[in-house]
Protein backbone atom coordinates (compact mmCIF):
# COMPACT_ATOMS: atom_id res chain seq x y z
CA UNK A 1 0.00 0.00 0.00
CA UNK A 2 1.51 3.29 -1.06
CA UNK A 3 2.16 5.79 1.70
CA UNK A 4 1.13 9.48 1.32
CA UNK A 5 3.77 11.98 0.59
CA UNK A 6 4.63 14.50 3.29
CA UNK A 7 3.81 17.39 0.87
CA UNK A 8 0.38 16.13 0.35
CA UNK A 9 -0.12 15.81 4.07
CA UNK A 10 1.08 19.42 4.66
CA UNK A 11 -1.22 20.69 1.96
CA UNK A 12 -4.14 18.88 3.52
CA UNK A 13 -3.37 20.28 6.95
CA UNK A 14 -3.04 23.85 5.57
CA UNK A 15 -6.27 23.42 3.76
CA UNK A 16 -7.94 22.10 6.83
CA UNK A 17 -6.52 25.01 8.88
CA UNK A 18 -7.70 27.46 6.32
CA UNK A 19 -11.16 25.97 6.42
CA UNK A 20 -11.14 25.96 10.17
CA UNK A 21 -9.98 29.54 10.22
CA UNK A 22 -12.78 30.45 7.86
CA UNK A 23 -15.26 28.61 10.05
CA UNK A 24 -13.89 30.31 13.18
CA UNK A 25 -14.10 33.63 11.41
CA UNK A 26 -17.63 32.93 10.36
CA UNK A 27 -18.53 31.87 13.87
CA UNK A 28 -16.86 34.97 15.28
CA UNK A 29 -18.76 37.09 12.87
CA UNK A 30 -21.94 35.29 13.82
CA UNK A 31 -21.13 35.75 17.50
CA UNK A 32 -20.48 39.45 16.96
CA UNK A 33 -23.73 39.73 15.07
CA UNK A 34 -25.58 37.92 17.84
CA UNK A 35 -23.99 40.17 20.44
CA UNK A 36 -25.05 43.20 18.48
CA UNK A 37 -28.52 41.74 18.09
CA UNK A 38 -28.68 40.91 21.78
CA UNK A 39 -27.46 44.34 22.79
CA UNK A 40 -29.91 45.92 20.40
CA UNK A 41 -32.73 43.75 21.76
CA UNK A 42 -31.81 44.52 25.38
CA UNK A 43 -31.45 48.22 24.71
CA UNK A 44 -34.68 48.23 22.74
CA UNK A 45 -36.41 46.38 25.56
CA UNK A 46 -35.07 48.88 28.07
CA UNK A 47 -36.23 51.75 25.89
CA UNK A 48 -39.69 50.18 25.50
CA UNK A 49 -39.89 49.50 29.20
CA UNK A 50 -38.90 53.05 29.98
CA UNK A 51 -41.40 54.35 27.47
CA UNK A 52 -44.12 52.13 28.94
CA UNK A 53 -43.26 53.28 32.41
CA UNK A 54 -43.44 56.91 31.35
CA UNK A 55 -46.76 56.24 29.62
CA UNK A 56 -48.02 54.41 32.71
CA UNK A 57 -46.97 57.29 34.96
CA UNK A 58 -48.75 59.70 32.64
CA UNK A 59 -51.85 57.54 32.61
CA UNK A 60 -51.86 57.21 36.37
CA UNK A 61 -51.46 60.95 36.62
CA UNK A 62 -54.36 61.41 34.26
CA UNK A 63 -56.47 58.89 36.21
CA UNK A 64 -55.71 60.73 39.44
CA UNK A 65 -56.55 64.04 37.78
CA UNK A 66 -59.76 62.67 36.36
CA UNK A 67 -60.74 61.17 39.69
CA UNK A 68 -60.12 64.55 41.30
CA UNK A 69 -62.20 66.28 38.64
CA UNK A 70 -64.91 63.67 39.09
CA UNK A 71 -64.85 64.28 42.83
CA UNK A 72 -65.05 68.01 42.27
CA UNK A 73 -67.91 67.52 39.84
CA UNK A 74 -69.74 65.29 42.30
CA UNK A 75 -69.25 67.94 44.97
CA UNK A 76 -70.48 70.58 42.54
CA UNK A 77 -73.53 68.49 41.67
CA UNK A 78 -74.26 67.97 45.36
CA UNK A 79 -73.87 71.69 46.05
CA UNK A 80 -75.99 72.66 43.05
CA UNK A 81 -78.65 70.09 43.98
CA UNK A 82 -78.73 71.42 47.54
CA UNK A 83 -78.90 75.00 46.29
CA UNK A 84 -81.64 74.08 43.87
CA UNK A 85 -83.59 72.37 46.68
CA UNK A 86 -83.03 75.41 48.90
CA UNK A 87 -84.20 77.76 46.17
CA UNK A 88 -87.32 75.69 45.57
CA UNK A 89 -88.01 75.72 49.27
CA UNK A 90 -87.38 79.47 49.53
CA UNK A 91 -89.63 80.03 46.53
CA UNK A 92 -92.34 77.93 48.12
CA UNK A 93 -91.88 79.73 51.44
CA UNK A 94 -92.09 83.13 49.78
CA UNK A 95 -95.08 82.15 47.66
CA UNK A 96 -97.02 80.75 50.59
CA UNK A 97 -95.99 83.71 52.69
CA UNK A 98 -97.20 86.10 49.99
CA UNK A 99 -100.52 84.22 49.91
CA UNK A 100 -100.83 84.60 53.66
CA UNK A 101 -100.07 88.29 53.40
CA UNK A 102 -102.63 88.63 50.61
CA UNK A 103 -105.22 87.07 52.90
CA UNK A 104 -104.12 89.40 55.68
CA UNK A 105 -104.57 92.47 53.48
CA UNK A 106 -107.81 91.14 52.04
CA UNK A 107 -109.21 90.73 55.56
CA UNK A 108 -108.06 94.26 56.40
CA UNK A 109 -109.56 95.54 53.15
CA UNK A 110 -112.89 93.84 53.83
CA UNK A 111 -112.78 95.16 57.38
CA UNK A 112 -112.10 98.72 56.26
CA UNK A 113 -114.65 98.47 53.44
CA UNK A 114 -117.14 97.26 56.00
CA UNK A 115 -116.18 100.02 58.44
CA UNK A 116 -116.47 102.61 55.67
CA UNK A 117 -120.03 101.56 54.94
CA UNK A 118 -121.40 100.77 58.37
CA UNK A 119 -122.18 102.76 61.45
CA UNK A 120 -119.70 101.92 64.21
CA UNK A 121 -122.23 102.12 67.05
CA UNK A 122 -125.18 100.19 65.67
CA UNK A 123 -123.56 98.12 62.93
CA UNK A 124 -126.28 99.32 60.52
CA UNK A 125 -125.51 100.66 57.04
CA UNK A 126 -124.30 104.25 57.11
CA UNK A 127 -125.16 107.14 54.79
CA UNK A 128 -122.57 106.05 52.25
CA UNK A 129 -123.95 102.52 51.88
CA UNK A 130 -127.48 103.90 51.92
CA UNK A 131 -126.64 106.35 49.11
CA UNK A 132 -124.97 103.61 47.03
CA UNK A 133 -127.87 101.21 47.57
CA UNK A 134 -130.41 103.94 46.89
CA UNK A 135 -128.75 104.83 43.59
CA UNK A 136 -128.76 101.19 42.51
CA UNK A 137 -132.33 100.42 43.66
CA UNK A 138 -133.69 103.67 42.23
CA UNK A 139 -132.25 102.82 38.81
CA UNK A 140 -133.56 99.26 39.02
CA UNK A 141 -137.05 100.35 40.11
CA UNK A 142 -137.11 102.89 37.28
CA UNK A 143 -135.97 100.28 34.75
CA UNK A 144 -138.45 97.66 35.96
CA UNK A 145 -141.21 100.19 36.73
CA UNK A 146 -141.56 98.79 40.25
CA UNK A 147 -142.30 100.83 43.38
CA UNK A 148 -139.53 101.69 45.82
CA UNK A 149 -140.52 102.52 49.39
CA UNK A 150 -138.74 104.38 52.15
CA UNK A 151 -139.37 104.78 55.87
CA UNK A 152 -137.68 107.52 57.86
CA UNK A 153 -137.90 106.76 61.59
CA UNK A 154 -136.91 109.32 64.18
CA UNK A 155 -136.70 108.61 67.91
CA UNK A 156 -139.03 110.98 69.72
CA UNK A 157 -137.65 113.08 72.57
CA UNK A 158 -134.20 111.54 72.29
CA UNK A 159 -132.31 114.56 73.59
CA UNK A 160 -134.23 114.49 76.90
CA UNK A 161 -133.54 110.73 77.01
CA UNK A 162 -129.78 111.37 76.73
CA UNK A 163 -130.03 114.19 79.27
CA UNK A 164 -131.94 111.98 81.68
CA UNK A 165 -130.07 108.68 81.38
CA UNK A 166 -126.69 109.78 79.97
CA UNK A 167 -125.08 109.18 76.61
CA UNK A 168 -123.90 105.59 77.26
CA UNK A 169 -127.51 104.57 77.95
CA UNK A 170 -128.56 106.60 74.91
CA UNK A 171 -126.10 104.61 72.81
CA UNK A 172 -127.43 101.34 74.23
CA UNK A 173 -130.95 102.47 73.38
CA UNK A 174 -129.91 103.22 69.77
CA UNK A 175 -128.33 99.76 69.53
CA UNK A 176 -131.54 98.09 70.73
CA UNK A 177 -133.59 100.11 68.25
CA UNK A 178 -131.17 99.19 65.46
CA UNK A 179 -131.54 95.50 66.33
CA UNK A 180 -135.30 95.86 66.35
CA UNK A 181 -135.30 97.59 62.92
CA UNK A 182 -133.02 94.89 61.48
CA UNK A 183 -135.54 92.34 62.68
CA UNK A 184 -138.26 94.23 60.79
CA UNK A 185 -136.59 93.50 57.44
CA UNK A 186 -138.00 90.52 55.62
CA UNK A 187 -136.47 90.55 52.15
CA UNK A 188 -132.89 90.14 51.06
CA UNK A 189 -132.81 93.49 49.22
CA UNK A 190 -134.21 95.48 52.16
CA UNK A 191 -131.81 97.84 53.89
CA UNK A 192 -131.86 99.66 57.20
CA UNK A 193 -129.41 102.50 57.72
CA UNK A 194 -128.59 104.93 60.48
CA UNK A 195 -129.32 108.20 58.75
CA UNK A 196 -128.38 110.64 61.47
CA UNK A 197 -128.03 110.79 65.27
CA UNK A 198 -131.35 109.17 66.10
CA UNK A 199 -132.79 108.81 62.59
CA UNK A 200 -133.06 105.53 60.74
CA UNK A 201 -134.05 104.82 57.16
CA UNK A 202 -135.53 101.63 55.78
CA UNK A 203 -135.27 101.17 52.03
CA UNK A 204 -137.69 98.59 50.68
CA UNK A 205 -137.41 97.65 46.99
CA UNK A 206 -140.46 96.31 45.15
CA UNK A 207 -142.73 97.67 47.88
CA UNK A 208 -145.64 100.06 47.47
CA UNK A 209 -146.88 102.48 50.09
CA UNK A 210 -149.45 100.06 51.49
CA UNK A 211 -146.74 97.47 52.08
CA UNK A 212 -144.43 100.11 53.54
CA UNK A 213 -147.19 101.33 55.89
CA UNK A 214 -147.60 97.79 57.16
CA UNK A 215 -143.87 97.53 57.82
CA UNK A 216 -144.13 100.87 59.68
CA UNK A 217 -147.05 99.60 61.77
CA UNK A 218 -145.09 96.44 62.54
CA UNK A 219 -142.19 98.58 63.77
CA UNK A 220 -144.45 100.66 65.99
CA UNK A 221 -146.01 97.48 67.34
CA UNK A 222 -142.63 95.91 68.16
CA UNK A 223 -141.40 99.17 69.66
CA UNK A 224 -144.40 99.33 71.99
CA UNK A 225 -143.69 95.75 73.01
CA UNK A 226 -140.02 96.58 73.65
CA UNK A 227 -141.27 99.23 76.05
CA UNK A 228 -137.98 101.08 76.50
CA UNK A 229 -138.52 103.24 79.57
CA UNK A 230 -138.33 107.02 78.99
CA UNK A 231 -139.71 108.93 81.94
CA UNK A 232 -139.56 112.28 80.14
CA UNK A 233 -141.70 111.06 77.21
CA UNK A 234 -145.50 111.46 77.19
CA UNK A 235 -146.09 107.67 77.14
CA UNK A 236 -143.20 106.92 79.52
CA UNK A 237 -141.43 104.93 76.85
CA UNK A 238 -139.43 105.41 73.64
CA UNK A 239 -141.56 106.11 70.56
CA UNK A 240 -140.91 106.70 66.87
CA UNK A 241 -142.23 109.24 64.42
CA UNK A 242 -142.18 107.70 60.96
CA UNK A 243 -142.46 109.23 57.51
CA UNK A 244 -143.42 106.73 54.81
CA UNK A 245 -143.30 107.22 51.04
CA UNK A 246 -143.16 105.03 47.95
CA UNK A 247 -142.86 105.81 44.30
CA UNK A 248 -142.28 104.31 40.90
CA UNK A 249 -139.30 106.40 39.76
CA UNK A 250 -139.67 108.33 36.54
CA UNK A 251 -136.62 110.56 36.82
CA UNK A 252 -133.00 110.11 37.80
CA UNK A 253 -133.40 112.24 40.91
CA UNK A 254 -133.57 109.83 43.80
CA UNK A 255 -133.47 112.83 46.15
CA UNK A 256 -137.20 113.30 45.68
CA UNK A 257 -137.98 110.17 47.76
CA UNK A 258 -135.66 111.37 50.54
CA UNK A 259 -137.35 114.76 50.44
CA UNK A 260 -140.81 113.21 50.62
CA UNK A 261 -140.16 110.95 53.63
CA UNK A 262 -138.41 113.85 55.31
CA UNK A 263 -141.44 116.05 54.72
CA UNK A 264 -143.78 113.38 56.09
CA UNK A 265 -141.59 112.80 59.12
CA UNK A 266 -141.77 116.53 59.75
CA UNK A 267 -145.56 116.30 59.56
CA UNK A 268 -145.53 113.40 62.03
CA UNK A 269 -143.46 115.47 64.43
CA UNK A 270 -145.71 118.47 63.94
CA UNK A 271 -148.83 116.40 64.57
CA UNK A 272 -147.59 115.32 67.99
CA UNK A 273 -144.97 112.58 67.42
CA UNK A 274 -145.41 108.82 67.90
CA UNK A 275 -147.15 108.39 64.60
CA UNK A 276 -146.79 107.26 61.03
CA UNK A 277 -147.43 109.66 58.18
CA UNK A 278 -147.82 108.39 54.66
CA UNK A 279 -149.65 109.95 51.74
CA UNK A 280 -153.02 109.58 53.52
CA UNK A 281 -152.65 107.26 56.49
CA UNK A 282 -151.91 108.54 59.98
CA UNK A 283 -151.62 106.33 63.01
CA UNK A 284 -150.86 107.25 66.60
CA UNK A 285 -149.10 105.16 69.18
CA UNK A 286 -152.34 104.71 71.10
CA UNK A 287 -153.95 103.17 68.01
CA UNK A 288 -151.10 100.71 67.81
CA UNK A 289 -151.62 99.75 71.43
CA UNK A 290 -155.25 99.07 70.75
CA UNK A 291 -154.49 96.89 67.76
CA UNK A 292 -151.82 95.09 69.77
CA UNK A 293 -154.37 94.41 72.53
CA UNK A 294 -156.80 92.99 69.98
CA UNK A 295 -154.06 90.71 68.67
CA UNK A 296 -154.58 92.00 65.14
CA UNK A 297 -151.84 90.42 63.09
CA UNK A 298 -152.40 92.61 60.02
CA UNK A 299 -149.82 95.06 61.32
CA UNK A 300 -146.95 92.60 61.23
CA UNK A 301 -144.51 93.33 58.45
CA UNK A 302 -143.99 90.62 55.89
CA UNK A 303 -143.34 90.04 52.24
CA UNK A 304 -146.98 89.13 51.67
CA UNK A 305 -147.95 92.76 52.21
CA UNK A 306 -145.71 93.98 49.48
CA UNK A 307 -145.54 93.96 45.77
CA UNK A 308 -144.27 90.54 44.74
CA UNK B 1 -77.80 96.29 72.89
CA UNK B 2 -77.30 96.34 69.16
CA UNK B 3 -80.46 97.44 67.40
CA UNK B 4 -81.93 98.58 64.10
CA UNK B 5 -85.22 100.37 63.85
CA UNK B 6 -87.36 102.20 61.37
CA UNK B 7 -90.95 103.13 60.78
CA UNK B 8 -93.01 100.60 62.70
CA UNK B 9 -90.33 98.01 63.38
CA UNK B 10 -87.37 97.18 65.58
CA UNK B 11 -84.69 94.49 65.30
CA UNK B 12 -82.40 94.14 68.28
CA UNK B 13 -79.68 91.76 69.42
CA UNK B 14 -79.75 90.97 73.12
CA UNK B 15 -76.25 89.52 73.47
CA UNK B 16 -76.76 88.43 77.08
CA UNK B 17 -79.76 86.32 76.15
CA UNK B 18 -78.36 85.18 72.79
CA UNK B 19 -81.55 86.50 71.20
CA UNK B 20 -82.41 88.58 68.18
CA UNK B 21 -85.86 90.10 68.60
CA UNK B 22 -87.80 91.31 65.57
CA UNK B 23 -91.01 93.21 66.25
CA UNK B 24 -93.58 95.41 64.57
CA UNK B 25 -94.28 95.49 60.86
CA UNK B 26 -91.33 94.88 58.52
CA UNK B 27 -92.05 95.96 54.98
CA UNK B 28 -88.69 97.19 53.66
CA UNK B 29 -88.27 97.43 49.90
CA UNK B 30 -86.26 94.55 48.46
CA UNK B 31 -83.36 92.44 49.70
CA UNK B 32 -80.93 95.39 49.56
CA UNK B 33 -82.90 97.29 52.19
CA UNK B 34 -82.87 94.18 54.34
CA UNK B 35 -79.05 94.12 54.08
CA UNK B 36 -78.32 95.60 57.56
CA UNK B 37 -80.79 93.21 59.21
CA UNK B 38 -79.26 90.32 57.28
CA UNK B 39 -75.80 91.34 58.50
CA UNK B 40 -76.98 91.61 62.09
CA UNK B 41 -78.45 88.11 61.92
CA UNK B 42 -75.29 86.67 60.33
CA UNK B 43 -72.98 88.26 62.87
CA UNK B 44 -75.23 87.05 65.69
CA UNK B 45 -74.21 83.51 64.69
CA UNK B 46 -70.49 84.31 65.18
CA UNK B 47 -69.02 82.56 68.21
CA UNK B 48 -72.38 81.33 69.48
CA UNK B 49 -73.45 77.76 70.08
CA UNK B 50 -77.13 78.70 70.20
CA UNK B 51 -79.23 81.65 69.06
CA UNK B 52 -82.92 82.48 69.49
CA UNK B 53 -84.84 84.54 66.92
CA UNK B 54 -87.87 85.97 68.68
CA UNK B 55 -90.65 86.79 66.21
CA UNK B 56 -93.54 86.78 68.71
CA UNK B 57 -94.03 90.51 68.18
CA UNK B 58 -93.52 90.55 64.43
CA UNK B 59 -97.03 91.27 63.20
CA UNK B 60 -96.16 91.71 59.55
CA UNK B 61 -93.31 90.61 57.30
CA UNK B 62 -93.32 91.17 53.57
CA UNK B 63 -91.96 88.76 50.95
CA UNK B 64 -88.46 90.28 50.90
CA UNK B 65 -88.40 89.85 54.67
CA UNK B 66 -89.26 86.16 54.56
CA UNK B 67 -86.65 85.73 51.79
CA UNK B 68 -84.04 87.36 54.09
CA UNK B 69 -85.06 85.06 56.93
CA UNK B 70 -84.90 82.03 54.61
CA UNK B 71 -81.39 82.94 53.46
CA UNK B 72 -80.28 83.37 57.04
CA UNK B 73 -81.64 79.95 58.01
CA UNK B 74 -79.80 78.36 55.05
CA UNK B 75 -76.61 80.12 56.13
CA UNK B 76 -77.00 78.89 59.73
CA UNK B 77 -77.58 75.36 58.44
CA UNK B 78 -74.48 75.49 56.21
CA UNK B 79 -72.28 76.91 58.98
CA UNK B 80 -73.50 74.08 61.21
CA UNK B 81 -72.00 75.55 64.34
CA UNK B 82 -74.92 77.26 66.06
CA UNK B 83 -78.24 75.74 67.16
CA UNK B 84 -81.15 77.91 66.08
CA UNK B 85 -84.47 78.42 67.87
CA UNK B 86 -87.22 80.52 66.29
CA UNK B 87 -90.05 81.67 68.54
CA UNK B 88 -93.34 82.57 66.87
CA UNK B 89 -96.87 83.36 67.90
CA UNK B 90 -100.06 81.44 67.16
CA UNK B 91 -101.90 84.75 67.14
CA UNK B 92 -100.07 85.96 64.03
CA UNK B 93 -101.60 84.33 60.97
CA UNK B 94 -98.60 84.35 58.60
CA UNK B 95 -96.22 82.70 61.04
CA UNK B 96 -97.80 79.23 61.15
CA UNK B 97 -97.10 78.23 57.58
CA UNK B 98 -94.04 80.34 56.81
CA UNK B 99 -92.05 79.36 59.89
CA UNK B 100 -92.77 75.69 59.31
CA UNK B 101 -91.36 76.09 55.82
CA UNK B 102 -88.14 77.41 57.38
CA UNK B 103 -87.87 74.14 59.29
CA UNK B 104 -87.89 72.35 55.96
CA UNK B 105 -84.82 74.37 54.99
CA UNK B 106 -83.09 73.47 58.24
CA UNK B 107 -84.45 70.29 59.81
CA UNK B 108 -82.39 70.92 62.98
CA UNK B 109 -84.17 74.25 63.47
CA UNK B 110 -86.28 74.34 66.62
CA UNK B 111 -89.64 76.08 66.36
CA UNK B 112 -91.59 77.23 69.37
CA UNK B 113 -95.05 78.81 69.16
CA UNK B 114 -96.31 80.78 72.15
Amino acid sequence: MPASTPYVQVLDIEQTLAELNATVEALRQERDDLEIALTTAVEHGDAIEQQLETANRQLQGEVRERRMIEKQLRHLVTTITQKSRDLEMVLQTITEHADQIDLHWLARYIESENAARHDALTGLANRRLLDETMEREWARARRQQQPLAMLLCDVDNFKPYNDCYGHPTGDECLKRLAGMLKGALRREGDLVARYGGEEFILLLPNTDETGAMRVAHGIQQTLSELDIRHERAPLGRITFSIGVAATIPDSDDEGELFAEVDRRLYLAKQQGRNRIVGSTDQTTGEDIHERGARGDQDDSAGPEHRVP
Amino acid sequence: MNSLSGEGYVVELDADRDTVRMAGALRLGGLSEYGPISQMLESALDGRSHLTIDLTGLEFLNSSGIATLSKFVISARNRNECALLIRGSNDIAWQGKSLNNLKRLMPALELQFD
